[in-house]
């Protein structure tokens, strides 16, 4: 071959590549990985919560995406498992460039994720991770859900100021992080409104038989019991409670959002009052579109974590606006600093502190159905 | 002969470090994937501390990961709280869970098959509640803000101690009496082993490399927490999975199976849903295939692995 053929070709190469370049700048999209629990324990909320995404991110770009770019989401599982969630970040951020990471769904695959995105400079918002430390790890860390200390003070505020309750009891599980938060959010909360704590109980993850706790609370005749857990454990409490002669009023927590506690609770949850991040019943606009829209498009009512997810994906989208570029200290500040974003949940404006400030709702199962009490708005942080 | 082969095996397992360090500093290997290699170390350890235990010296254990927990709470307390120096914090880990080990396995150890199963997968569960309850260490929140201490070469370096060590103990006198043991409790008795002795040295040994294995784990992933998935009987099972995957004695075999169970999730992770479903089918596979171990009890050696390619030259001259 001779050089002049060389040459020709060195050229057409470079001009091939040169012409290829900008082709590649105009379908440039924003990068983003979901971090998820599409298996293991609890895969029914990672399934929610990547439904949710999927639909808000298909949304952003049937409308044209975000500032003419495009969202392309990377969804990688972790089985709700920390170190499967440890790697999984990594990979979103080494290999797939990611701008930004949504997830994980559960508060200890947050914690494991969280010091990766810190020290790699890259923000990242859980929707649903509601354990109270998880923004305390760093400054690009955000969540799309209120903490669990702010949902015991809601529940003790309703119950002193709403409800006139003065006394109260509370069973918790010592071995939940998230029982263990409400409960102590709740005994100061009411304490510090005048009402007081008469007895407490406490159990272990596992256990299906609190009749002697139960029994013993039972004795003291709480106006009030406190219940801070999912529905798995809060359901036979219910039902235990009722049939030990407990008539006080019934308080719980998000966790016990669930088709399944009817079931559980044999009916005996009839009356009982939970703090939740969205429901139903709120006619606002977003809200009901969401639900309409997800309830056509998966065929089962979207639950609270698919609304966080949705939220997720919204308060990521207005920061990704606000911030102009996916540059990772202008995305971070966007989310500390964007508000009033409509979103599935209720009116969202987040703050630099990572925690997003929004307000809770009050449902009250009646014949079988949550319905909408009351909205509370946040006294305070 | 002997002396050739140790060095070869060291200066191919030199090459091997070398090798992940320049494709680190170049760019190809990122540091996602060198993650996993640090993970796949500390998994090494994990199993054939494991192996030593159930493998060699034939006992059922399977509260391996309450070991690790020692290790890894033990040391994260001692690098958080003290400020101590990593190396310091590995090796109390270690100690701890070894004295852990030891209390547990004189009177454990005194049971056999199905009773020793069931006592220290209870001695696991031990440790998580006594975790879970302690708020030095986290209680139910977790232990978090641990600092990222666990670098990939000291985690090979761990791997490569650990393999050495029990590969040594194993073909030692003490490893022989260890088989013995395994083979036939009686008869080795009535030779004059003394099996409780053998049997709880070995046990203690496996439980001191899991609980460096720990501190390494503890300081890699930066947070622990007391789930069953992370140092609760799942966590147990999962190391002994990768044991019966490689097979059961053969130490090669749990280095071979805890890096290949690392990777595939891995690589599964874009199959979403069904990640958990292949994953099994695998398992299942090889054991249909290979009921004994990847290896079953045999040793991947340099010279066999050099007779076996000059057998398959041998034959393809021939045909």
């Amino acid at each position: 071959m001779s050089h002049v053929k060389l040459k020709t070709m060195f050229i057409c190469l470079m001009l091939v590549v040169a012409l290829a370049v900008p082709g590649f700048a105009q379908e440039d999209v924003i990068k983003i990985g979901l971090i998820t629990s599409l298996t293991g324990s609890v895969a029914t909320y990672g399934q929610s919560v990547r439904n949710a995404v999927t639909m808000g991110v298909d949304d952003i770009n049937a409308a044209g995406g975000i500032n003419g770019r495009k969202i392309s989401l990377v969804i990688l599982d972790d089985k709700g498992d920390a170190t499967e969630a440890a790697q999984a970040a990594r990979r979103l951020i080494d290999r797939e460039n990611v701008a930004m990471i949504l997830g994980p769904v559960i508060t200890p695959c947050v914690m494991a994720v969280a010091p990766i995105a810190q020290a790699a400079g890259l923000p990242m918002l859980t929707p649903t991770g509601t354990g109270d430390q998880i923004t305390s790890i760093g400054d690009y860390i955000f969540r799309g859900a209120y903490k669990d200390s702010f949902q015991g003070r809601i529940m003790a505020q309703f119950a002193a100021e709403n409800l006139g309750i003065k006394e109260a009891a509370i069973i918790y599980d010592v071995a939940n992080d998230y029982s263990v938060g409400l409960r102590n959010a709740f005994k100061a909360t009411f304490e510090e409104l005048g009402g007081k704590i008469i007895a407490e109980e406490s159990y272990s993850t596992g256990d299906t038989d609190f009749s002697a706790q139960l029994t013993s609370l039972a004795m003291r005749n709480p106006e009030s019991l406190f219940i801070p857990d999912y529905y798995s454990t809060a359901g036979p409490i219910l039902m235990q409670a009722r049939l030990l002669g407990l008539d006080s009023v019934m308080l719980g927590v998000d966790g016990w959002d669930s088709p399944d506690l009817s079931a559980l609770a044999g009916g005996f949850e009839e009356g009982g009052y939970i703090v939740n991040h969205y429901s139903a019943d709120v006619d606002s606009e977003v809200t009901q579109n969401f639900i309409a829209r997800y309830t056509e498009k998966f065929g089962q009512a979207p639950d609270a974590l698919a609304a966080l997810g949705y939220d997720g994906v919204l308060i990521m989208a207005s920061a990704l606006e606000a911030a102009g570029s996916t540059d990772p200290e202008a995305l971070k500040h966007a989310l500390g600093t964007v508000g009033d974003i409509d979103a599935a949940t209720g009116v969202i404006n987040m703050d630099p502190e990572g925690t997003p400030i929004k307000s809770a709702v009050i449902l009250r199962i009646t014949g079988g159905k949550w319905e909408l009490v009351d909205r509370i708005d946040p006294i305070g942080r | 002969m002997n002396k050739l082969s140790s060095l070869i095996k060291g200066i191919i397992l030199l090459l091997a470090y070398l090798v992940v360090q320049l494709l680190e500093r170049q760019g190809v290997l990122l540091p996602y994937h060198v993650q996993i290699l640090s993970l796949c170390c500390i998994n090494v350890i994990l199993v054939v501390s494991l192996n030593l235990i159930n493998g060699f010296t034939g006992q059922f254990s399977i509260g391996h990961a309450g070991f690790l927990a020692i290790g890894a709470y033990a040391s994260a307390y001692l690098t958080v709280v003290w400020q101590a120096p990593f190396l310091f914090a590995i090796i109390c880990g270690g100690v701890l869970a070894g004295i852990a080990g030891l209390a547990v396995g004189l009177p454990a150890l005194r049971l056999r098959g199905d009773y020793l199963a069931i006592a220290t997968l209870g001695f696991g569960e031990i440790i998580r509640v006594i975790i879970l309850n302690t708020d030095a260490v986290g209680g139910a929140r977790g232990f978090s803000g641990i600092p990222k201490y666990t670098t990939f070469g000291l985690a090979y370096l761990m791997a490569i101690f650990t393999v050495v060590v029990i590969r040594n103990f194993v073909t030692s006198d003490y490893g022989r009496a260890c088989l013995a043991v395994r083979e036939d409790e009686i008869a080795a008795e009535s030779l004059g082993v003394n099996s409780t002795y053998f049997k709880v040295l070995a046990f203690t040994i496996g439980a001191f490399f899991a609980g460096t294995a720990g501190a390494l784990f503890s300081h890699y992933l930066q947070y622990m927490a007391p789930t069953p998935n992370q140092i609760g009987f799942v966590k147990s099972i999962d190391i002994l999975i990768m044991l019966v995957l490689g097979g059961l004695g053969s130490i090669t075999g749990s280095i071979v199976a805890a890096i290949t169970l690392t990777i595939i999730p891995e690589l599964l992770r874009g199959f979403a849903e069904y990640r958990m479903i292949i994953y099994p089918i695998l398992l299942i596979i090889v054991m249909i295939y290979r009921p004994a171990g990847l290896l079953a009890g045999n040793e991947l050696s340099l010279s066999g692995i050099t007779q076996f390619v000059k057998g398959a030259r041998a034959h393809g001259n021939h045909t």
